[in-house]
């Protein structure tokens, strides 16, 4: 069964072929035009200053050979620029993007139009501008992204509502409502419809009329209204019959039937295919009555009338072939969808066939479907195999864009997941720091309260002391109540410092370099790792050494960060250590060991002045005798979500996140020295 | 009465010094410190039986105050000497831990010093 929005989209792009056949007699696209520009420009029988509109009609009537279509817009574009004509410089653009829609190049397109429309903006042309748009969304619509085209719909509108261009704004809403029936939003395509309709009322366009009452009537079709459904596409057959256009009419027969199908009643919906047969093969419509036959042959079974049901699926299977041909028109039809008609050369047709006489018109009108027709039969004959391979070329072509569009998709998720994981992985070592920072402020408060509430006994003994007057007492007395207050006031900084630097490892960003102690800094690291992983697992248990070189001084550095690097340092070196440790107890089976005979976890830290001209900078070494790191694993350390950790355990972003701190964040290095069974080394260089 | 307070914190000594002057002025407590589990244990082997009493931290660098705790309680000939556990951490993983290795008591800080007065003295 075919689904009515299917019908409407093909309704939506004869609407525009046939908006163009309309108005040939002034200067729409015709090949003709073209055939005969070419040979004006092959011969270079021009003026220069004619060159520019020249380029621009043969590009924009050259609708046989793309390819070339596409070199005409290229050398508008050049020509434009070299003699800064903007206007023709925006119109070369657009002409690029409707070309390259119609060889099946849709990225390259989307940005022709994007250019058009920057060029439409500088020069204030709001139809230009919305056009551009509108053929953005005809783009995304036909590739089935109804969420982007009816972003770029609604831009288009927008846009085209500000201009004084009613045509375009008309053609805009009809196709933003087509693309809206596909999705369903069926109250939105009815506004859209009414306005489209409204405007060709006002233009007295009566093709326009009649597809806008066709569509709207598809709509309440779709919401079960089948009065006015019938009402609507009623009125829009006769107009449509008027001006000899029956493919739509066609169309809008089977839709009903559709409908009629779907609400069970079989008998009419036999009788509106019927209908759309007979028109079809009265104006030789293959692929109408194609559609027609299939759809009454499965009408038939459904009422179990076999005998007719095989009939009209002979008569479709008949059609089928001439169908295919069809379709690959179609299928360039479908690309062809937009604009093509500038807005000027519209309303020149407007003004123009309102000046002709009904007889001429449709004189008119026949003559050129008639032609239209021959080209389309000609091309057919001689471009078969062509199109054919055109098909399943266009066929890939969007099958790649689609998997393109997808590995994209999924590279920003990622992307977007490797930006959360490295922030979860600064939390997750806050965690593992916040255990140590608990102990690290209990043991300043301790003393903080214990020698305050000290000081407050002493006082009170002081002034005991001064009543009686024994002035050595008071002095011993004052002595100890200044030593407690700087013990308070030492304590107190210390906490300060612990939460400072809890606030500081918790921000996402580097924060500014600044001249810091980092002796003091990893030895401030150095007890929050120690204290937290003691606070996770108290079985753990490792001798620090530090053995801190006094001149370095002051490095200009990320504290932050650079105690991050220390600390994911530190914590895999205590984890090493206390791996090796548990796995020598198992062994061993012995209980505490004070003697030190046995393995003892040891995990060092050294810091190095490097001399310099520029005033030096450090080299700090962290050792663990753990059992060093395998070779074949010693070069994807440094790899982001590489873990040797059991699951959950580790991040396995530690190291990068750290080398990627000291070579990018301070310009140093991080390297790496490692020996099976007696340990690692990790040599962080910073320059001064 | 000696006790021995094992602590990495240099400045307990000053505070268990001046939170305990009138006991110490009187005689009634002597102190003695230590800044690890190793030191403590090497002072206990020097002067055994000598500190009947120990204030012990959990969290220390290098020997850990339970792993201490631990080797009072098993190496040393009877009477062990009465251990107090102080830490920052007053969850009850340490204190189960605490009380399964033979702690006399438990406390968290930052210290109550008057509570702690009463407590040595029932202890003692």
């Amino acid at each position: 069964m075919r689904s009515i929005p299917m019908v409407n989209k093909l309704i939506s792009i004869f609407f525009i072929c046939f908006f163009l056949i309309y108005t040939h007699q002034v200067c729409a696209q015709d090949q003709n035009i073209a055939d005969s520009l070419s040979k004006i420009y092959e011969t270079k029988n021009y003026k220069d200053s004619t060159i520019l509109p020249l380029l621009k009609d043969l590009c924009y009537n050259e609708v046989r050979d793309n390819k070339k279509a596409l070199q005409y817009a290229n050398e508008l574009i050049t020509l434009s620029r070299q003699t800064n004509s903007l206007k023709y410089l925006r119109a070369g653009y657009f002409l690029k993007g409707t070309k390259l829609r119609m060889l099946g190049q849709l990225d390259p397109a989307l940005a022709s139009f994007i250019t058009s429309i920057e060029l439409a903006k500088q020069q204030k042309n709001l139809r230009a501008e919305g056009d551009g748009y509108s053929s953005i969304a005809d783009i995304y619509s036909v590739a089935n992204n109804h969420s982007t085209a009816g972003f770029y719909y609604r831009q288009a509108i927008q846009t085209l509502r500000k201009s004084n261009d009613s045509l375009s704004l008309a053609a805009a809403l009809s196709n933003a409502g087509d693309d809206l029936l596909k999705v369903r939003i069926f109250d939105t395509a009815m506004q859209y419809f009414s306005e489209a309709k409204a405007i060709y009322e006002a233009r007295d366009y009566g093709s326009g009329i009649g597809y806008s009452l066709g569509n709207i009537g598809v709509v309440y079709a779709n919401t079960g209204n089948l009065y006015e459904a019938e009402k609507n596409i009623g009125q829009a057959i006769s107009i449509l019959e008027e001006n000899h256009d029956y493919y739509p009419i066609c169309d809008y027969l089977i839709s009903f039937s559709d409908v009629y199908e779907e609400k069970g009643r079989i008998q009419d919906a036999i009788q509106y295919a019927a209908r759309s047969l007979s028109l079809a093969q009265q104006y030789n419509l293959n692929e109408q009555v194609a559609n027609a036959s299939k759809k009454l042959s499965s009408l038939y079974e459904k009422n179990n009338n076999l005998k007719e049901s095989l009939h009209f699926y002979k008569m479709y299977v008949q059609y089928r072939d001439s169908l295919n041909n069809l379709e690959t028109v179609q299928k360039m039809a479908d690309l062809r969808t937009g604009f093509e008609v500038s807005q000027k050369q519209g309303e020149v047709n407007i003004l123009t066939s309102q000046k002709l006489t009904q007889r001429n018109l449709l004189i008119a009108s026949v003559l050129i479907a008639a032609l239209a027709l021959g080209i389309i039969v000609v091309l057919i004959k001689s471009n078969r195999h062509k199109k054919q391979s055109f098909i399943v070329l266009t066929a890939q072509k969007k099958q790649t864009e689609i998997e393109k569009t997808k590995a994209e998709t999924a590279l920003s998720e990622l992307t977007k997941t490797q930006k959360q994981l490295v922030q979860s992985a600064k939390l997750a070592s806050l965690g593992e720091l916040t255990a140590g920072i608990a102990h690290e402020i209990q043991n300043p408060l301790n003393f903080i309260n214990n020698f305050s509430e000290l000081n407050t006994e002493l006082i009170n003994e002081a002034t005991q002391e001064i009543e009686n007057g024994n002035v050595d007492a008071l002095k011993l007395l004052l002595a100890d109540i200044t030593d407690n207050e700087q013990k308070i006031n030492q304590h107190g900084k210390r906490a300060d410092a612990i939460v400072k630097g809890m606030l500081q490892h918790s921000r996402s960003s580097g924060g500014v370099k600044e001249p810091t102690d980092i002796n003091a800094l990893f030895d401030e690291y150095l007890r929050l790792s120690y204290h937290g992983l003691r606070a996770r697992d108290k079985s753990f248990n490792a001798t620090i050494k530090t053995d801190f070189d006094a001149s370095i001084g002051k490095l200009t550095v990320l504290p932050q960060e650079l105690g991050r690097v220390i600390l994911n340092l530190l914590t895999n070196a205590f984890y090493v250590v206390d791996e090796k440790n548990k796995e020598k107890s198992k062994h061993t089976k012995e209980g505490i060991n004070i003697s030190g005979e046995k393995y003892e976890p040891t995990v060092t830290i050294a810091t190095h002045k490097i001399p310099s001209a520029d005033g030096g900078g450090a080299e700090i070494i962290i050792t663990d005798n753990g059992n060093g790191i395998p070779e074949q694993i010693l070069d994807k350390i440094f790899q982001p979500f590489f873990t040797t950790k059991p699951t959950g355990q580790g991040t396995g972003l530690g190291l990068s996140m750290s080398y990627d701190i000291i070579t990018k964040g301070h310009g140093g290095e991080l390297k790496v020295e490692t020996e099976i069974g007696k340990g690692t080394k990790f040599i962080i260089t910073l320059p001064g | 009465m000696k006790i021995l307070v094992v602590d990495d914190e240099v400045d307990v000594k000053d505070l268990f010094l001046q939170r305990f002057r009138k006991e110490i002025k009187n005689e009634e407590m002597q102190f003695v410190f230590a800044y690890s589990g190793e030191e403590a244990l090497t002072y206990m082997h020097e002067h055994e039986h000598e500190a009947v009493l120990i204030l012990s931290d959990i969290n220390m660098p290098g020997m850990s105050g339970l792993e201490l705790l631990k080797h009072i309680k098993t190496k040393y000939e009877k009477p062990p000497p009465v251990v107090m556990m102080i830490t920052a951490y007053g969850d009850d993983e340490n204190y189960n831990e605490a009380m399964k290795l033979g702690a006399d008591d438990f406390l968290t800080k930052p210290v109550d010093f008057n509570n702690l007065k009463e407590k040595l003295k029932t202890k003692l």
